[in-house]
């Protein structure tokens, strides 16, 4: 995957905290023919830039829960929570990219079901991202991509003890815009941003079906051989 | 030209800056090397917690002033998304605590006293020769400093000898004493979001004191402390030779194929 770099620097020189990509998706992906190609994305790392209301949909979009296991609770995040858990979280990495990128994915991948539908609904979309799209859509690729006219489409955080270990959670990116890099962006964003910490310490907990998505960002299962385990008892009374 | 004494209002509004949530100020994002003696404010809790907050406020509001002149190197900046003032309410400061776990009496006449201690000061030299007792690589002890410093609960085991002939009482008068008769045998720390998720690391007790159930009590009182808080999600990564210990505990090993995964640069 190739990316080429419009880097709008704000802050730091060398640890940008704003800044606008491309993404493209490999050729030979011939599911997401009808999604578009490349898309530009806007990545942040300000908690400002998080709206909690946009990042929950995002948690019911990707079908991920902040618990995990279900018995401790499912549906809707509770946004108290979530509201300390980002502010509490040392690195909160957003990925935005213009709505009508999204929108255009949305409706291809409510139709995944049925193959006849969804070529009909590819060619009307592939004929919007063809050089021929309509004056609207030109207009929105010419306007620059920021988080408040962008849409959350990519998330990741996290915490740290701010000396020796740090922890990576809730990473996630909308299911039709996956296998475009933006995952692999967000872990290299926190890494990189703990790793300038002196933070070299970084776990990630991960369910069975995310191990290889971890395994390519550079992730592996813990050199000296400890086992992971979680508090399962339910509390007593 | 009309002046309008703004004496009053000012002071006020030197205080109003201070009350801001505390969580944007409790960033620490700048690790303090200036002392390796870390004292969070060891108030006793039934002082009440209004008067830690404002003094922690007022203390981290001049750190943060400080800490703004000072090279910046941190680019993410910690800005509070909009309507935090509820954040008080959810992330009020751990309260130290303190009590006896055990007491006996030794072979020598002296009494021990185990005193098992959350938010209270630890020595990183301390807690840097338990690690050398129970075999642990060293490590940096700024890095050491800070992570305990930042951590969501650091629970400590102190212990502590009294010559027989003075009562449990008079612990006041022989504080002096006691503070070098104090030995810490065990500690256990836990990072968390402070909302879902809670991380335990360097659980150890000194081996002389292994054995008597310390561990489980640390650990204990740990996760109940995280429970209570509703944090859901508590993960720990196990040594082969501690797998039981924690399963007797509550925990389970990889449950519902959740593994932990750590990051190697190439």
């Amino acid at each position: 995957m190739t990316e080429m770099v419009f880097a709008v620097c704000v802050g730091n020189a060398s640890l940008v905290s704003m800044e606008l990509r491309w993404v493209r998706r490999s050729k030979c992906d011939d599911a997401a023919s009808a999604l578009p190609r490349s898309i530009p994305i806007f990545i942040s790392t300000l908690k400002k830039d998080v709206n909690l209301e946009e990042l929950r949909h995002l948690y019911s979009r990707c079908d991920h829960s902040c618990h995990r296991f279900s018995k401790n609770g499912s549906g809707i995040v509770d946004m108290k929570k979530l509201r300390t858990a980002i502010s509490r979280s040392d690195v909160v990495v957003s990925v935005f990219c213009k709505p009508h990128h999204a929108v255009l994915v949305e409706e291809s991948a409510s139709v995944n079901d049925d193959d006849a539908e969804e070529e009909s609904l590819s060619s009307d979309s592939r004929k919007q991202n063809k050089d021929e799209s309509s004056l609207g859509d030109m207009f929105q690729d010419v306007l620059p991509l920021n988080p408040t006219n962008g849409q959350l489409v990519g998330f990741g955080r996290a915490y740290s003890d701010y000396g020796l270990t740090a922890s990576v959670h809730d990473l996630m990116v909308l299911p039709s815009l996956q296998r475009m890099g933006i995952g692999k962006l967000i872990v290299n964003r926190i890494t990189r941003l703990l790793t300038s910490r002196d933070i070299y310490d970084i776990a990630a907990l991960c369910f069975e079906h995310e191990r290889p998505f971890f395994k390519a960002c550079g992730f592996a299962d813990d050199r000296m051989g400890s086992t992971t385990m979680m508090f399962t008892k339910s509390l007593e009374a | 030209m009309i002046l309008i004494p703004t004496s009053s209002s000012s002071s006020c509004s030197y205080y109003s800056c201070c009350c801001l949530p505390q969580a944007s100020f409790n960033s620490n994002s700048y690790p303090s090397n200036q002392s390796l003696f870390l004292s969070k404010s060891a108030y006793p809790s039934h002082q009440g917690s209004r008067k830690l907050k404002t003094l922690r406020l007022r203390a981290n509001f001049w750190e943060s002033i400080r800490s703004g002149f000072v090279k910046n190197n941190n680019t993410t900046q910690l800005v509070e998304p909009p309507s935090t003032t509820e954040e008080d309410e959810d992330t009020e400061p751990l309260l130290p605590v303190e009590f006896t776990l055990v007491e006996r009496t030794l072979q020598d006449g002296l009494i021990e006293e185990i005193i098992f201690s959350s938010g209270g000061e630890i020595d990183v030299y301390d807690l840097q020769t338990l690690c050398d007792k129970v075999g642990w690589p060293r490590r940096p002890l700024t890095k050491l400093a800070a992570a305990l410093k930042n951590s969501y609960m650091v629970a400590t085991l102190h212990s502590v000898l009294k010559p027989s002939s003075s009562s449990s009482s008079s612990s006041e008068g022989d504080n002096e004493q006691q503070q070098k008769n104090k030995k810490l045998i065990g500690m256990a720390r836990a990072t968390s979001d402070h909302a879902f998720n809670a991380t335990i690391w360097d659980v150890l007790v000194d081996p002389e004191y292994q054995g008597q159930g310390l561990g489980k009590a640390l650990v204990e009182k740990l996760v109940r402390a995280l429970l209570q808080r509703d944090i859901g999600n508590i993960s720990l990564f196990a040594d082969s030779q501690v797998v039981d210990f924690y399963q007797n505990l509550g925990f389970e090993a990889d449950p519902e194929g959740i593994k932990g995964m750590f990051w190697y640069p190439k």
